[in-house]
């Protein structure tokens, strides 16, 4: 059995009235690089405080690496890495202080080399002061703190935020080289689904508070399917078909959102409404991702907009 | 190693406003004693009678020479108090630093340890040793031929740790997650009524006890938040 | 854990007492000014003054009573004040059958009555030196006093608290130590001074032919005169039984600064004082005389003041009615205000008698004069009116204030008189000023204001609550401490509840279960579609 490196059970945040995080129930096997995706203030943020212990649960629990978030000990905390959302550092302070800071925590385990080298690739110097730094740069730095001490779970808040395509792109280049280098686990949320798509191979998907997916990337993929049926007539007002998410229906052709529903199922569905012709639309991530959290039509279970 | 490391990044994140307290109060000190040494000042600060007349306890009792200094120590006190209370635990909310910091691989006492430390070392090192240098500077004769009372140097002390009040009820202030305008300032409220209670006692000892309860209190307060609250 | 427990009571505690305190504070304040404001709302008309004090026996009553050589009481009532000065202030005298014997204004009054010895002038007592060495953010005042030249300070002696001595110090370049000056003279030690004793006053004036002040001291036993200038130390009167009480002196030969030039009566240098045996020491010069005199029963220590001339040593008695005695008035403040009013209801006598005293120090009666002082005006039953209604709203409720009351009760019945004024400072009397204005007078209101108080935190925590024992536990300190307390309350206590999706009542987020219906809070329903594929 893989070992959990991250779990929750019915872990709940409540500000004030409001529901951040709801009855949360996650595990994280070791080894993977997991996205965790949602659309803003779906509670992402929120989640990953809660698992690192710096917000507490109002019910509920969460371990890391088999300890509970609220009694991490700080042998445990050495053996997570985590960037914080918005690459938040001591002004003050340049690289190389900061990289004193960071030692201090991890005398035994700290790769100097590593350090070096990662400042080498993002190309900065010990000698610049962070607030001199970009956003970029200052995800790098971010990284780059975050990695050296070799940490076995890696938790990422958004590292990509405000940074430009070609930065992104360098440090995601950077940050699956090392993660995979060591067999490391890594959790990052981002809005960018193009991201997680090109790193990830777990998905959690998150949708006001509540866990709505938890996957491997491959089975959302197969999963979430968009299919356009063609008729000759009127398209049906009413119909039956496993797995519907989501309808859009003009006069004389129905657009469906299919969660789980296999190819052999919709052809014989399409046999029995009478449809002229379909086609399974190829989506990326991202058009999977905004098709499966769009709201669900009022009375349904699925969204439906008549066009 | 760790609460070192700690300890460092907080001693030079407060270095400014120590150094700036430390300057203020020698130069200004400095100047404030020069004056009291210059000859009308020293001829003519006791009252001259004439024959066969009333004298008032109050031309008798005289403020002490350092009373400018008095002052001085108290506001500078106060100010660095304030200044690293905000440094500490307000700046870094503002530059959402705290899950950096709080995620250290140390227990949460030990960075408040190391915060309070610094604080500590603030006012001994840097207001308490320049206080040390200029009541003695002023007790050497014959800088004043009248030497302060022994009391005043304590009195001094007493300021000092004024000031390490008012730092507690910023810390206290700062680590509160309320609205300002509910009990987010009643720290600094309590603050400002051990200060009150303190100039009024004339017991050296009394106004030493008012000022450790009113620390103990905020620092219970302080330790409890910073230890469970969610950042 | 244990440590963790520990910290968080501790925590909460102190968290408890700074709100507590702020609240209360700001509620005394907020009562001070309601109560200031229905004050002068409700402030009795002048004329109800006017008409007593057209009263012949309140006239009588508040009239200066003199003496005069022979024996003779006047009593002079001032017309108010002059702008020009006493001397021009107008007088009306009287005499003991209420005939107006003289009106005119003070400097042309043609009689002189006796001077009686009073009290140090310019004196700082012990209370008012605490006071001056208050920390203040000036640091604390020192005693020094300065040995003159007619143009410049020679020498200064400092008083040391610690060591109860005075320190001297040289005044020019190179400062330097002279010596001390203690209680047995000056020395150059330290190791030979020793100390005066417990200060209790001293006065200071500057003789003639001096620049320098010199002091008179007195502690508990003893009373010195300390010349500076001189360097020395006499010892004028000790009680080596008994604590000295007060201090009065007449016609000191030093403190003759403000001496009438053209007295007609030749009077003798006196000090009385009073001890707390109840012995009155009169000590004399021009001869020089000491006299013990016990007071016979009926005559009050306190208001006997004495003079000495060369034919004569008098002393004059002031007495009034006491108030009856009454020990239930200690139960509770209700009864204390009760008596308090009951008593300046009444109509009360008072007299003023004439004592000669002769060398065996026993007393001879030469005059008495007796008047009655009316009941205080009905301005005060106003005066309670207009203070009462913010008395409704206290900052501590009756059940705990008459358990303060019960313990501490004589206290706060000094802190609530005359005696709580005397000799304090501005923050004493503020202080008690405070604490008279804080007083519950209406216990029904109280009680009503208690129990909404109460109601209010009961509504806003059952809802709420987490264990019954802290429930009850806040529930007692709102009822104790009134509106104070019920703002401490929510301020520490204010926490989200939500609608129960069960039974659609409040419940807290503290709570696992709804308190009403045990209902936990509600599970999101797993859609059918969502991807849920563990590892």
């Amino acid at each position: 059995m893989t070992e959990t490196v991250l779990e929750s059970q019915s872990l709940t945040k409540y500000f004030g009235k409001t529901v951040a995080v709801d009855h949360l129930n996650l595990e994280i096997p070791r080894g993977c690089i997991c996205g965790f995706v949602g659309r803003n203030g779906a509670g992402k943020t929120t989640a990953i405080k809660l698992m690192l212990g710096l917000l507490k649960p109002t019910i509920g629990s969460s371990k890391l690496l088999g300890c509970d978030s609220m009694a991490l000990t700080p042998v445990i905390r050495q053996r997570i890495g985590y960037v914080t959302e918005g690459h938040r550092l001591f002004r003050w302070m340049s690289i190389g202080r900061l990289e004193k800071f960071q030692r201090a925590f991890f005398q035994k385990q700290w790769d100097e080399r590593l350090f070096a080298d990662m400042l080498e690739y993002f190309g900065l110097s010990k000698k610049q002061k962070i607030k001199h730094l970009s956003n970029g740069q200052r995800a790098q730095v971010s990284l780059a703190l975050a990695l050296a001490p070799n940490p076995e779970l890696l938790i990422m808040d958004d590292p990509t935020l405000g940074l430009d395509a070609a930065i992104r792109r360098q440090f995601l280049a950077g940050m699956i080289e090392l993660i995979m280098r060591e067999g490391r686990t890594a959790l990052f949320s981002s809005h960018i689904l193009g991201d997680v798509e090109r790193v990830s191979d777990r998905i959690v998907v998150i949708d006001k508070g509540r866990l709505r997916a938890n996957c491997t990337l491959e089975q959302f993929r197969n999963s979430v399917k968009k299919v356009k049926v063609a008729f000759a007539d009127r398209a049906p007002t009413e119909f039956e078909i496993e797995g519907l998410l989501n309808c859009r229906r003009s006069e004389k052709e129905l657009e469906l959102v299919l969660i789980g529903t296999d190819s052999n199922r919709i052809n014989e569905w399409a046999k029995t409404v009478g449809a002229e012709k379909y086609q399974i639309v190829q989506m990326n991530l991202e058009d999977q991702f905004i098709e499966y959290t769009a709201p669900a039509s009022k009375g349904k279970l699925f969204r439906w907009e008549e066009i | 190693m760790r609460f070192l490391a700690i300890l460092r990044k907080e001693l030079r994140e407060c270095l400014p406003w120590i150094v700036l307290a430390t300057a203020v109060l020698f130069v200004f000190g400095y100047v404030e004693l020069f004056e009291r040494t210059i000859p009308q000042n020293i001829d003519y600060r006791y009252r001259l009678f004439s024959p066969s007349n009333d004298v008032y306890p109050f031309d008798l009792t005289k403020r002490s020479l350092l009373a400018g200094m008095g002052q001085l120590l108290l506001v500078v006190s106060i100010g660095l108090g304030l200044a690293m209370g905000i440094r500490q635990f307000w700046v870094d909310h503002y530059a959402g630093t705290w899950g950096f910091t709080v995620h250290r691989s140390v227990n949460r006492e030990k960075i408040l340890s190391a915060k309070l430390t610094a604080a500590a070392i603030g006012f001994v090192v840097s207001i308490g040793a320049i206080w040390c240098l200029l009541f003695l500077y002023a007790s050497k004769a014959p800088n004043f031929y009248v030497p302060p009372a022994k009391r005043i140097f304590f009195e001094g002390w007493v300021y000092i740790v004024s000031g390490l009040v008012v730092y507690s009820a910023a810390a206290l202030a700062g680590l509160s997650t309320v609205r300002w305008y509910t009990t987010k300032i009643f720290g600094l409220a309590f603050a400002a009524i051990v200060l009150f209670v303190m100039v009024f006692q004339w017991r050296l000892s009394y106004a030493f006890l008012a000022l450790l309860v009113g620390i103990f209190v905020l620092v219970v307060q302080i330790t409890q938040t910073f230890l469970n609250r969610e950042f | 854990m244990k440590k963790d427990g520990t910290l968080r009571h501790l925590a909460v505690i102190s968290r408890i007492f700074m709100t507590v305190l702020i609240l209360l504070i700001l509620v005394a304040i907020g009562q001070l000014i309601i109560g200031e404001m229905l004050f002068a709302h409700y402030y009795a008309a002048r004329e109800q003054q006017e008409k007593l004090k057209a009263d012949a026996r309140m006239r009588i009553a508040t009239s200066q009573k003199r003496i005069l050589p022979d024996g003779s009481i006047h009593l002079a009532n001032r017309r108010g004040y002059s702008r020009a000065g006493t001397d021009y202030t107008k007088f009306q005298v009287y005499d003991v059958n209420d005939n107006l014997v003289w009106e005119g204004i003070q400097k042309d009054m043609p009689y002189e009555y006796l001077d009686w010895a009073q009290n140090l002038r310019n004196s700082c007592s012990d209370e008012r030196m605490r006071e001056l060495k208050t920390i203040t953010s000036e640091f604390s005042r020192n005693l020094d006093i300065p040995v003159n030249s007619e143009e410049r300070t020679e020498e200064v002696w400092r008083y040391d608290e610690q060591k109860d001595i005075f320190v001297g110090y040289r005044y020019r370049q190179g400062g330097g130590k002279i010596g001390y000056i203690s209680s047995v003279g000056f020395t150059e030690l330290k190791s030979e001074a020793k100390p005066f004793g417990k200060s209790r006053l001293f006065s200071s004036w500057v003789p003639q032919n001096s620049f320098s002040p010199m002091l008179l001291w007195q502690t508990d036993h003893r009373f010195y005169q300390i010349n500076f200038e001189e360097h020395n130390v006499s010892l004028l009167f000790e009680s080596t039984e008994s604590e000295i009480t007060f201090i009065r002196t007449h016609n000191w030969p030093s403190l003759s600064t403000s001496k009438k030039e053209s007295s007609s009566i030749d009077y003798r240098p006196l000090i009385h004082c009073l001890t707390n045996d109840g012995k009155h020491w009169l000590i004399m010069w021009q001869p020089e005389q000491r006299l013990t005199v016990v007071l016979p029963e009926g005559l009050h220590s306190r208001s006997i003041s004495a003079t000495a001339t060369k034919d004569s040593i008098l002393l004059r008695h002031e007495g009034r009615e006491l108030m009856p005695p009454e020990l239930d008035y200690r139960k509770s403040p209700n009864q204390w205000q009760k008596y308090f009013r009951e008593y300046r209801s009444k109509d009360r006598k008072e007299w003023i008698e004439l004592y000669k005293v002769d060398d065996e120090g026993q007393l001879e009666l030469v005059s008495r004069f007796d008047w009655i002082r009316p009941a205080a005006p009905v301005t005060d039953e106003i005066q309670e009116k207009a203070t009462a209604p913010h008395r409704f709203v206290t900052a501590f409720s009756p059940p705990l204030y008459n358990v303060v009351w019960w313990i501490f009760h004589d206290k706060l019945m000094e802190l609530t008189t005359y005696r709580g004024y005397r000799g304090s400072g501005e923050f004493v009397r503020g202080i008690v000023e405070a604490t008279r204005w804080s007083l519950p007078s209406s216990w029904y209101w109280n009680w009503i204001v208690s129990v909404a108080t109460v109601s209010i935190a009961f509504r806003h925590g059952w809802s709420r609550r987490t264990s019954l024992a802290r429930f009850i536990a806040w529930l007692a300190f709102v009822g104790a401490f009134n509106i104070a307390g019920l703002l401490t309350y929510l301020a520490l206590n204010h926490t989200t509840v939500i609608k129960c999706h069960h039974c659609s009542k409040a419940r807290g987020l503290d709570q696992d279960q709804c308190v009403r219906c045990g209902t936990e809070l509600p599970v999101p329903i797993q859609g059918k579609l969502d991807l849920m594929f563990c590892a």
